[in-house]
């Protein structure tokens, strides 16, 4: 167990080092090595999800506060098996957009980005956390720009300096934490949070949230995301909207029981998520490019995830695990099949889809049900995690807030079923379905979210338990300091 | 606003400055308590990392009996401590954070392959920055510098452990010597660059998968530490001081190569 | 000393923040953010140091290591892996700038905006 937990971390590494030995090989030999990786990734890390409890490695054989751990709880392994599955369909289907020369460069950069993205999850470590949000932000600064368009240059040079503002602030913000209250250790740091001044803690975990908020496309630091999403390759989309934005979901929940205790920085972060969600919807809905408004729709999800947080409780942390799962997932399948359309048409522009359902009828379906999920229609996945947030908002009585998430989440319906309805509009169109194979990953994550939303029973268990971890930072921070005590 | 520059000035001064007051204010709360020092030395982290005590085993590091280097006169108690490096820094970069050093190589090898990745595909040949052919002083001198450049960059990677200095310190320097090289339109082979680059980086994870497999963690100890101060001790830490130069040095090489090719 | 040490290293940080926001020139930005991380990084140093302490290495003449001693070492360790991320955001900026410069022939991400205020 121990052995598989470091494994999701250093076995991408080790097969982006042993990509430069394939480098003259067929293209096929990445692919496998890159699916065989994330294949195994996903098992091994449902595998230890559905085993047992708690999992801690203390790398270097140092126990905790003192050497770096990583930590496999419930809350943890959700979200590496989230990332793996969604890595794996990129990987085997959808693809890191390749040429033909530096196949393996590329490829080379997905998997480093895959163990970056696993370890910001599996770590317990604050500066560690920090190290591997820097090799994934690097690694997705040149996947995007692989794009090659005007667009990916902007977006990727204005992610660059959103990004290195952002994690410089937070690199402030570690530092300031670790000089007064002496330690890095995630857990450690729940227990001497206290050590630290009211307005000074509320200074430095500010500055921290700084880098998470990055991540998860909030409103000051999400400058980049229109363009980046428009000119980022195919699979490199998915990965800024399924998995990087998952990540800095997961760390705000994970950070929670030290967020809880500073209610003045929840009173100006609430706004600050209120004002996310409300432009980056308006801003969707304005939207021609299919891209941009997928991108959008990422940044108001987010604040929704972070809205859920902040409303707090096991509800809200219920809540917003959830929505990260059904975000993840109904994004993976939009970007796919929007993939598809966009070979079929070669238009990017949601307007041209017109009569889509006929030429790709399966398309048509999927993105139609992935819509409706992530607006939160019953049946849906979606609609258990809108509706546990509700709840999560009227048990701390936060009813402006909700009255804004329905009006916007209307908004959201409406755009999202104009497009369904371009789509299935009867014209005449001469246009031949193309790469139809990008809807085979959409159908496999569409049939889960059909099947939570009908039967949530299946995976509330396991959710639970991640609230559970999530929650109880006491329980968390004991089982991680007494690790070989 | 006419002058959309000047409003932009002044928009960025009053945010740099609220946020700089916000800062100060926080920080003046806090009093002195930021400092390390005789204030809280063992309350940190770091503490148990000084001590080498993090098992719990305090060494008696008493100095007697001179057995050692002229500037190393530790008694024998010094000899199979849980971590045998002098300089203390190195110790927590190349053990007790081992991870951390992990992610950064890590991070330098993404940067140099996107850096491939993004320069433009041009068939350019190695051949100095400059259109100008080197002068007299720099043809002759630059063999001579790259030789004296490798050495200087080798023995600082050794010596990591007992001096200041380390794997990254010591790559840097092997990379001037290949600057060095390229400026004087000498030609380097980059292809051996990156089979370098890779080799470093799979020794890197072989050293910790040894740990994995030997001892169960990943990056574990698991060479001898030795006497602290002799140049054969500390175990881990000069393995991963010279795998790192190694790697650090042809990175940070085929960095150069690329840059400096002619027709960017 | 100690608070002029920190004092000195934020003001550096936030001209470099300043610099960030307020300039529009590709480059300058990059230095910027250069400067922000110079900033950064000497803060995490000072804030470790302490005038009494010495340097974070075992001689013989100290004896005994006790970490009154010592200058705390640890920020000096998560600085080097700062400066080397710092690197290498910097050499992947400036790839992509150049790739930028190329395709685009400007040094600002919004060419039109600004040109009628004389800059480039």
């Amino acid at each position: 167990m121990n052995t598989y937990l470091t494994l999701l971390i250093i076995l991408p590494v080790f097969a982006a080092f042993l990509m430069y030995f394939f480098r003259k090989a067929d293209n096929w030999v990445n692919i496998a090595i890159m699916s065989f990786v994330t294949l195994f990734g996903t098992v091994s890390s449902l595998v230890m999800l559905f085993s047992q409890g708690m999992e801690v490695v203390a790398l270097g054989g140092w126990k905790p506060p003192y050497g770096i751990v990583l930590v496999g709880d419930q809350l943890s392994l959700i979200f590496v098996a989230l990332i793996y599955l969604i890595a794996y369909l990129i990987a085997q289907f959808g693809g890191i957009e390749r040429t033909k020369t530096n196949d393996h460069k590329s490829g080379a950069l997905f998997m480093l980005l895959t163990a970056a993205a696993a370890g910001m999850i599996l770590t317990g470590d604050l500066f560690n956390f920090f190290v591997f949000m820097e090799l994934a932000a690097i690694s997705s600064y040149v996947l995007i720009a692989k794009g090659g368009c005007r667009s990916s240059y902007t977006g990727a040079l204005k992610y660059i300096f959103t990004g290195g503002l952002a994690s410089m602030l937070m690199l402030l913000g570690i530092g300031i934490l670790y000089n007064t209250t002496g330690t890095l250790n995630i857990a450690h740091l729940m227990v001497r949070i206290g050590l630290v001044g009211d307005s000074l803690r509320w200074l430095a975990l500010g500055l921290v949230l700084c880098g998470i908020l990055l991540k998860m496309e909030v409103f000051p630091f999400n400058l980049w995301v229109p363009e980046s999403y428009k000119g980022a390759p195919a699979g490199m989309k998915i990965v800024l909207g399924s998995i990087l934005s998952t990540v800095g979901g997961y760390a705000l929940i994970r950070l929670y029981p030290i967020l809880i205790q500073n209610p003045g920085l929840i009173k100006m972060l609430l706004p600050l998520a209120l004002l996310s969600l409300i432009l980056a919807e308006l801003a969707a809905y304005r939207e021609k490019h299919i891209n941009r408004l997928l991108g959008y729709s990422s940044a108001g999800q987010m604040a929704l995830v972070m809205l859920a947080i902040l409303f707090g409780g096991r509800i809200g942390i219920y809540a917003a695990i959830f929505i990260v799962i059904a975000h993840a997932m109904a994004k993976a399948v939009l970007f796919f099949v929007g993939a598809h359309f966009k070979e079929s048409t070669g238009s990017s522009m949601w307007e041209s889809y017109r009569g889509l359902s006929k030429i790709s009828p399966i398309g048509a379906a999927l993105f139609t049900i992935a819509a409706l999920s992530l607006t939160g229609i019953p049946g849906m996945m979606g609609f258990w995690g809108k509706l546990s947030m509700i709840g999560a908002g009227l048990a701390s009585a936060k009813y402006f807030s909700i009255a804004i998430i329905l009006i916007i989440t209307i908004v959201e319906g409406v755009y999202f079923l104009r497009i369904s309805g371009t789509l299935y509009q009867s014209t005449e169109s001469d246009v031949k379905a193309k790469a139809s194979y990008l809807l085979i990953p959409a159908v496999i994550l569409v049939l889960i979210i059909v099947l939570v939303g009908f039967w949530p029973g299946c995976i509330s268990k396991i959710i639970n338990g991640g609230v559970s971890a999530a929650e109880r930072s006491s329980e968390y921070a004991k089982l991680v300091l007494d690790y070989l005590l | 606003m006419s002058n959309p520059r000047i409003s932009r000035y002044i928009f960025s001064l009053i945010l740099t400055v609220l946020l700089g007051y916000a800062v100060f204010a926080a920080l003046g709360t806090q009093g002195g308590t930021l400092r390390f020092g005789p204030h809280s030395p063992a309350s940190r982290i770091s503490g148990a990392m000084i001590e080498k005590n993090i098992e719990g085993a305090r060494p008696n590091l008493t100095a007697k009996n001179h057995t050692g280097p002229s500037n190393v006169n530790f008694a024998p108690g010094s000899k199979g401590l849980e971590n045998g490096a002098a300089n203390i820094v190195s110790s927590i970069v190349a053990d007790y954070r081992s991870f951390d050093t992990f992610g950064e190589v890590l991070v330098l090898f993404a940067a140099v392959t996107g850096f491939m990745l993004l320069l433009p595909d041009k068939k350019g040949k190695n051949k100095g920055v400059t259109s100008e052919a080197p002068n007299f002083v720099l043809a002759k001198a630059a063999p001579i510098v790259f030789a004296f450049a490798m050495i200087t960059g080798v023995y600082i990677s050794f010596n990591g452990h007992l001096t200041p200095g380390g794997g990254f310190a010591g790559g840097a320097v092997i990379a001037t010597g290949i600057l060095i090289l390229v400026l004087s339109g000498n030609e380097f082979n980059s292809q051996l660059l990156s089979l370098t680059e890779t080799i470093a980086g799979l020794l890197f994870l072989a050293v910790g998968a040894a740990g994995l497999v030997l001892k169960g963690n990943f990056l574990q100890n698991v060479i001898p530490t030795g006497v602290l101060g002799y140049i054969f001790s500390s175990g881990i830490v000069l393995a991963l001081n010279l795998i790192i130069g190694l790697k650090v040095g042809a990175e940070l090489g085929s960095l150069i190569l690329a840059g400096g090719k002619k027709e960017i | 000393m100690f608070t002029i040490l920190y004092t000195i290293s934020l003001v550096l940080a936030l001209i470099g923040i300043f610099g960030m926001i307020s300039q529009k020139n590709l480059i300058k930005i990059l230095i910027s953010l250069n400067i922000l991380e110079t900033g950064v990084n000497l803060f995490l140093v000072t804030a470790g140091w302490s005038a009494e302490a010495k340097v974070p290495i075992i001689t013989g003449k100290l004896g005994l290591p006790a970490a009154v001693n010592f200058v705390d070492p640890l920020p000096q360790a998560l600085v080097l892996t700062s400066i080397v991320i710092g690197l290498g955001i910097t050499a992947v900026a400036l790839a992509l700038i150049l790739r930028y410069y190329r395709k685009t022939g400007s040094l600002t991400l919004e060419p039109s905006e600004f040109q009628a205020g004389g800059e480039r």
